[in-house]
């Protein structure tokens, strides 16, 4: 007696355990961190860098832990032609080579610090810090009813030689000019 | 025979049994692997991926602290996930910290021992500003409170931080960071009720200004229900003096404040944030008193607590390696309780400038000021030598962090110099070193020298800790008297800083991107530890009947005590994460009548945290404390609290977006208990079984 109502419990566990796990699997909707490493990779295909920039191949980097295992999937793939090299950024002075520099919403106190390195630089400054445009920053990524939305500052952008394509100035909420 | 003709019969059910466990590992482990290969959205065109559902269902582990400390991070997201209504819950399962609850109010928090209500080695901070009172060296953990929702994180660093931010930051370190303005736009309400929770409702609502200005206002009010208090845990006579006293212990907070930010070009911000709580509590307290035959009476107190905060900070940067900022705040505190009535105010001024020196040198500098003026209005067991006392800190501290193989081997030197009105000069050096192993592990070690600079109590205040009557003897450090014996505890100029030698060493394991641990291993050597000097009996009243016994706060206590701290965290699934944390505790100190020493042998945790949909998450913490030694209040011995466990049940239901109902459950499972006990004055209380409900709401 006893033991079936344990085998019952083990398996009613077992199903428990399944359901959360299986809803997981199909719910159709994505997870934050690769959501924003696969708009990041989007950017890259509207962006037109000025000539000599790019050298062997097209740099993503980052500044940030928890989006490592989002950015190395991007790790390889190709825009026409162009492979793209990721790399972890931990030190501002390491900026220097990146075309697209994504900063994590944790880093803000390196902002102050890392506009004066980027200045004038043709490095494409990403970040979801809320306020990330206005102080500075190129594109701010943040979140609207549950979907991803993008702000552009073409100020800061002028300055770097950067030209974004018409297309992508469309889909933002938000440019300033 | 029977033995085995039994082991026989049960072989098919035993096999059922395997078939059972292994159909059920099946089921658990099937849909993980499944989860694991997630849909690729490289695929998607800019438009498609903007039409994406966003979802927090899939967890991360928490990226391991990069620095050679014994450092735990509680994030924003814990905090809304466990349904911390307060700092001190927040900090319930931190490894290496005993977290308990002492009455409705009042709680108890120290790390790697010498815990108490008046704990006096640990540093707190929220957002740069000490919560410091000078009167006793410690936290006042009732009055430290903020919109919960508006906490970034808490960082929580065990082990000596005397190095960098200054004296008593000798255990522990704990660094409450608040959200930037612009994190915390809109209106956001929340509301909730339960049964030791009788009542809240917060509120805050978040702007933007041209120019990337951003500023925050908030308010928010709660009603909280006393603790129970049983006889039964008290000793004979003190039970009896309790006999129709209240235990009321409830508590009623209002407190708001604000924060703007405001960038100035694109290098520098300016941040201004301010305060203001009103606190009304209900305590019982216990008073020596003239009147046989204890000589002593618990009463009921209600008083009131208040306080205002303003602070700014601003931070610009120089170049790109190097950047410098002033900070200076204005912190206000008042406390109207009968024993002990004070106004505190403090004026700090604080300096720092960090900068890289070539290529292998990371240096930060900063200078600081502090004045604290400490008026006292109403004492009933305690007189300060003079009422009105204020005193000045100067300090000075230099860090130099040194590459010494590039991506491979560090070495921190650090010291701290600071001028104390009690103590003079005080040097205290810290030496780390931190070492990458591989891509998976890291080690680090320390050493540091640290001292906890005295208090006021301990420098000039008198306190009237209770009157022996006739022919009874407490303690055998004073022999029993044929009169009362007025026993009063003198602080004096000679009393000297605390001193603690630390040696640390600390390993982390990220083997996969599911798993990961945390580990340091520690041993303190304490000198110089507060203990009492028996002075003679002072004959001169004994005409009225008594005689006075003035003793005197000496540093003759010392000892050592040495422990391990685990945290591990484990990704089961995307959407299922598992924490355990564990802290193993031993000590060995000389006998001490005037502080707690040592920390529960064992305290564990294990936390399951559980998105099911994206609708629903579910958070549950098993913890457990065992056995610690405790001062025992009047009789000046020590006494075990008992061990006791728990579970924290949390329930997060999300009907639609912006909107969040909660519920949970607190201490459940765990029967009624006493966490710990006040050192002196109070009564003990137990924690029991909670529950409260909540919405939030974000416009």
């Amino acid at each position: 007696m006893m033991r079936k109502l344990f085998i019952k419990l083990i398996l009613l566990l077992g199903v428990l355990f399944f359901i959360p796990f299986s809803t997981a699997v199909n719910a159709q909707s994505a997870d934050i961190y690769q959501l924003k490493a696969a708009l990041l990779y989007n950017f890259t295909k509207f962006t037109k860098w000025p000539n000599g920039s790019i050298k062997k191949s097209m740099a993503v980097c980052y500044f940030s832990e928890r989006y490592k295992p989002g950015m190395e999937r991007l790790s390889g793939k190709k825009i026409s032609q162009l492979k793209i090299s990721i790399k972890q950024i931990k030190n501002i002075n390491d900026v220097e080579h990146c075309n697209l520099l994504f900063i994590d919403k944790s880093q803000r106190e390196i902002l102050n610090r890392l506009f004066i390195k980027v200045k004038g630089k043709p490095i494409l400054t990403v970040s979801d810090i809320s306020g990330f445009y206005d102080e500075g920053g190129m594109i701010e990524i943040t979140v609207r009813d549950n979907r991803l939305r993008f702000l552009i500052d073409l100020e800061a952008v002028g300055g770097s030689d950067i030209v974004l394509s018409s297309q992508m100035l469309k889909l933002a909420v938000e440019v300033k000019h | 025979m029977h033995l085995v003709q039994r082991r026989v019969e049960n072989g098919p059910s035993v096999m059922k049994k395997v078939y059972t466990y292994t159909a059920c590992l099946t089921f658990l482990f099937s849909p993980i692997i499944q989860a694991s290969s997630e849909p690729d959205n490289f695929e998607l065109s800019l438009q498609e991926l903007l039409d994406v559902e966003v979802t927090s269902v899939s967890k991360q582990p928490q990226a391991l602290s990069k620095a050679p400390a014994a450092i735990y991070v509680i994030t924003s997201d814990d905090i809304q996930r466990s349904g911390a209504t307060s700092i001190p819950q927040a900090l319930r399962d931190v490894p290496g910290l005993h977290v308990a609850q002492l009455d409705s109010q009042k709680w108890a928090i120290g790390s790697r021992g010498f815990n108490g209500r008046y704990n006096n080695k640990l540093l707190v901070m929220m957002d740069g500003r000490t919560l410091y009172s000078p009167e006793f060296s410690g936290v006042y953990w009732e009055v430290q409170d903020t919109l919960m929702a508006d906490i970034e994180r808490i960082e929580v660093i065990r082990g000596p931080g005397a190095a960098m931010w200054g004296a008593n930051a000798v255990n522990g370190v704990i660094n409450i960071i608040t959200k930037h303005s612009a994190d915390t736009q809109g209106v956001y309400l929340e509301a909730g009720a339960g049964d030791y929770e009788q009542g809240f409702a917060s509120f805050r609502f978040g702007g933007k200004l041209d120019g990337g200005v951003t500023f925050r206002g908030y308010a928010k009010g709660f009603e909280r229900d006393s603790l129970t208090f049983n006889n039964q845990d008290m000793l004979f006579p003190q039970r009896l003096l309790m006999n129709g006293v209240s235990s009321d212990n409830d508590w009623g907070n209002v407190q708001g404040g604000g924060r703007v930010d405001i960038p100035v070009g694109s290098v520098a911000s300016l941040t201004v944030s301010a305060d203001f709580y009103r606190s009304q509590l209900q305590q019982t307290l216990f008073t020596p008193t003239m009147n046989p035959p204890f000589y002593g009476e618990f009463y009921s107190d209600e008083f009131d607590a208040n306080g205002w905060n303003l602070l700014a900070k601003y931070t610009e940067a120089v170049s790109a390696t190097s950047e410098y900022s002033i900070q200076a705040y204005y912190d206000h505190a008042r406390r109207d309780e009968s024993f002990l009535g004070f106004t505190t105010d403090t004026v700090d001024v604080d300096f720092q400038y960090q900068f890289k020196a070539g290529t292998n040198h990371n240096i930060v500098w900063g200078l600081g000021y502090r004045y604290i003026s400490d008026d006292i209005n109403a004492a009933a067991i305690i007189s300060p030598s003079n009422e009105d006392a204020s005193t000045e800190l100067w300090s000075a501290f230099f860090r130099d962090e040194i590459t010494l193989l590039e991506d491979t081997l560090w070495l921190t030197l650090a010291s701290r110099i600071e001028n104390n009105s009690y103590t003079g000069i005080e040097v205290q050096p810290n030496l780390r070193l931190l070492y990458k192993v591989d891509d998976v592990s890291t080690l680090w070690s320390s050493v540091a020298y640290s001292v906890r600079t005295p208090s006021r109590a301990e420098n000039n205040w008198s306190i009237n800790a209770v009157n022996i009557p006739p022919n009874v003897r407490v303690s055998s450090l004073m022999p029993a008297a044929p009169f009362l014996t007025k026993v009063v505890v003198a602080g004096n100029d000679d009393y000297e800083s605390e001193e603690l030698v630390t040696y640390e060493i600390g390993y982390r394991f990220t083997p996969s991107s599911v798993f990961s641990l945390d580990s340091s291993v520690f041993y303190n050597d304490y000198n110089g530890l507060r203990s009492v000097t028996i002075g003679p009996p002072d004959l001169s009243t004994l005409s009225s009947g008594f005689i006075t016994q003035r003793n005197f706060f000496s540093n003759n206590d010392y000892g050592h005590s040495y422990g391990i701290e685990t945290s591990a965290q484990w990704l089961v699934a995307n959407n299922f994460k598992m924490k355990l944390n564990y802290s193993l505790f031993e000590g060995d100190f000389s006998e001490s009548i005037t502080q707690n020493t040592d920390a529960p042998k064992h305290i564990v945790s294990i936390n399951a945290d559980w998105s099911l949909n994206k609708y629903i998450d579910m958070n549950a913490t098993w913890r457990y404390t065992s056995d610690v030694p405790a001062l025992s209040p009047f009789t000046f011995t020590n006494k075990t609290i008992r061990s006791h466990h728990g579970v924290d049940i949390g329930v997060n239901w999300l009907p639609v977006s912006d909107v969040t109902l909660s519920l949970y459950g607190k201490n459940l499972l765990g029967g009624s208990y006493v966490e710990y006990e006040a050192e002196q004055f109070h009564i003990p209380y137990r924690v029991e079984p909670s529950f409260y409900g909540k919405l939030s709401v974000l416009f």
